[in-house]
């Protein structure tokens, strides 16, 4: 585990954003990296508290399972499914070429 | 005519057929034409109402109407037109419920002023060179002005009880899994709660029996039972109050005082007053901010453009912050330091909750630490949407219900606002606590006065 850090580079920045699929422009990397690290240094208070008694498990949590069957009251027809798409062809999403 | 009657009294009249649902239609749509250009409420108005029978209502605009354009106040979701029914807009419906049109609010939901919205900030309607609070801030500033009834908002922590707070009304809160998310357009999916913007107690009894309920749609909603929310409403009942000296920390001296005049009302009429320890609420915004933003990076990761909407350079400048610092509190070596380390406070915070409602049974405490704010001016504050919900996040990170009342102005003529906290799933006791509260304020009859005289 990485400790963690104060303030971040214009590297991570870009690499963040990479993961995030956003493309920044200049300016608001360099505003990303100044809010960014304040907030931070923020959260950085969490670390002042105790938490290794607290587990966060089964007790805790629990998973609601229902059964994996098709409820056609839910389905969208076709045309439901394609009525907000910018780009279709043939009663086909279109996607950008990733091949 | 009807400006000033509650939904309640407004459900009254449609029921006895002393007045049509297209009367009230036509009543509140020439209010909006009025008076929304000043204010900025709605991004959309029904004009092709299925239901113009139906009692009438306003809906934030994160809530997908089937055939009603649902934007969440982004460019991304612009043209948007959702091809089912979220929960709650079902089951009101169901209820003979006539929406009016989709409310305002920061985009995504993402701020507590709604200047992020890609529309136009809501304007506030005590003053208009002010904002109304956020997110929900359509909401609150339409009941607020009598251009709707009463409204349905969500809060993922403060975006209910803050804008309430701002522009003077009730504003409900309810325990995260009383109400279906189903439909909801995502912000914190572990924090998301749907909820009643309305005039009164009574009005936000009246939507909460509507839609609160399990939902196999949403699996986080829960299988508790729902009480009737009127039945014991208007009972005179005493109770413990507790009172936290860090809720007061920080707040303006004029909201601290008129929140304590309260309280002290309170104790005469026979509850008893309890001073409790709870944690600091700077804790719980560290908790929020990793966590919310943690769940905003997965949830926004959809947009993309091919199914749906535009695609993700539609995003505005603090959803791509939202985006990005959830996106870090979550990557590969931070992951536990942020996110693991966040959801065991979170543990605590709940504990803290727990332990104090065994002392009390509601605590009470101001909503906000200052009142609304002029446009522009949260440039000042660096944690801005942190710093105005400081207040509200611990109940919003430990999923208890709680509501806003109005209790009165400040010296600058602006809504001041007091919440009231209780254990999880306790809506029935909060609403008959917020009950004699709101009879030991004057808030009911000024606000008319007021509105009567500013709005008509």
């Amino acid at each position: 585990m990485r400790k963690p850090k104060k303030a971040l580079t214009k590297e991570e920045i870009l690499r963040l954003a990479s993961l995030s699929k956003l493309d920044l422009n200049d300016s608001e990397v360099r505003d990303l990296e100044s809010k960014l690290s304040k907030t931070i240094s923020f959260i950085e208070n969490l670390q002042e508290i105790d938490t290794s008694k607290i587990v966060v498990d089964a007790d805790t949590r629990k998973n609601v399972f229902r059964n994996d069957e098709v409820d056609s009251k839910r389905q969208f027809s076709q045309e439901e499914a394609l009525a907000n798409a910018a780009k279709t062809r043939d009663g086909f999403f279109v996607v950008d070429r990733i091949l | 005519m009807f400006l000033g009657l509650t939904l309640t009294e407004l459900s009254g009249l449609l029921k006895q057929k002393k007045v049509t649902g297209s009367e009230l239609s036509d009543f509140f749509q020439e209010r909006i034409e009025k008076y929304d250009k000043d204010l900025n409420c709605f991004i959309t108005i029904n004009k092709q109402s299925d239901n113009l029978a139906g009692l009438p209502l306003a809906i934030k605009d994160n809530f997908c109407t089937k055939n009603l354009r649902t934007t969440a106040s982004s460019k991304v979701l612009d043209q948007f037109i959702p091809q089912y029914e979220s929960t709650v807009t079902a089951r009101l419906k169901k209820a003979n419920i006539n929406f009016l049109g989709k409310t305002n609010m920061d985009a995504w939901a993402h701020g507590s002023s709604t200047e992020t919205s890609d529309y136009g900030a809501t304007k506030n309607p005590f003053d208009l060179t002010r904002v109304s609070g956020g997110s929900s801030g359509g909401s609150a500033a339409a009941v607020a002005a009598g251009i709707a009834p009463a409204a349905i908002g969500s809060e993922t922590a403060g975006s209910i009880r803050q804008p309430a707070a701002w522009c003077g009304i009730v504003g409900l809160k309810p325990t995260y899994g009383r109400v279906s998310r189903y439909g909801v357009v995502a912000m914190g999916s572990s924090f998301d709660c749907p909820g009643p913007m309305t005039q009164t107690v009574e009005d936000a009894a009246f939507l909460l029996n509507i839609i609160a309920g399990s939902d196999p749609n949403d699996a986080t909603t829960s299988n508790i039972a729902v009480p009737d929310y009127l039945s014991d409403l208007k009972t005179k009942k005493t109770h413990t109050i507790g009172v936290s000296d860090e809720y007061f920390e920080g707040v303006d001296p004029q909201i601290s005082q008129s929140v304590k005049q309260l309280i002290d009302r309170l104790q005469k009429q026979g509850h008893k007053i309890k001073k409790i320890k709870l944690m600091s609420p700077q804790y719980a915004i560290s908790v929020y901010t990793i966590l919310q933003r943690s769940e905003v990076s997965s949830n926004l990761a959809r947009y993309t453009g091919v199914r749906y909407g535009n695609d993700r350079s539609f995003f505005g400048e603090e959803a791509k912050r939202r985006i990005m610092l959830g996106t870090y509190t979550l990557s590969h070596g931070y992951y536990d330091a942020y996110y693991k380390k966040a959801t065991a406070v979170r543990e605590i915070i709940r504990a803290d909750f727990k332990k104090v409602f065994q002392e009390a049974d509601f605590v009470i405490a101001p909503t906000t630490p200052m009142t609304a704010l002029k446009l522009g001016e949260w440039q000042k504050y660096p944690f801005f949407g942190e710093i105005m919900d400081v207040l509200n996040e611990p109940a919003a990170v430990a999923g208890i219900p709680a509501i806003n009342l109005p209790v009165g102005l400040d010296k600058k003529g602006l809504p001041m606002g007091l919440q009231i906290m209780a254990p999880h799933f306790e809506e029935a006791k909060l609403l008959n606590m917020a009950w004699l509260v709101e009879q030991e304020t004057e808030w009911r009859e000024s606000w008319l006065k007021w509105v009567k005289k500013q709005y008509s």
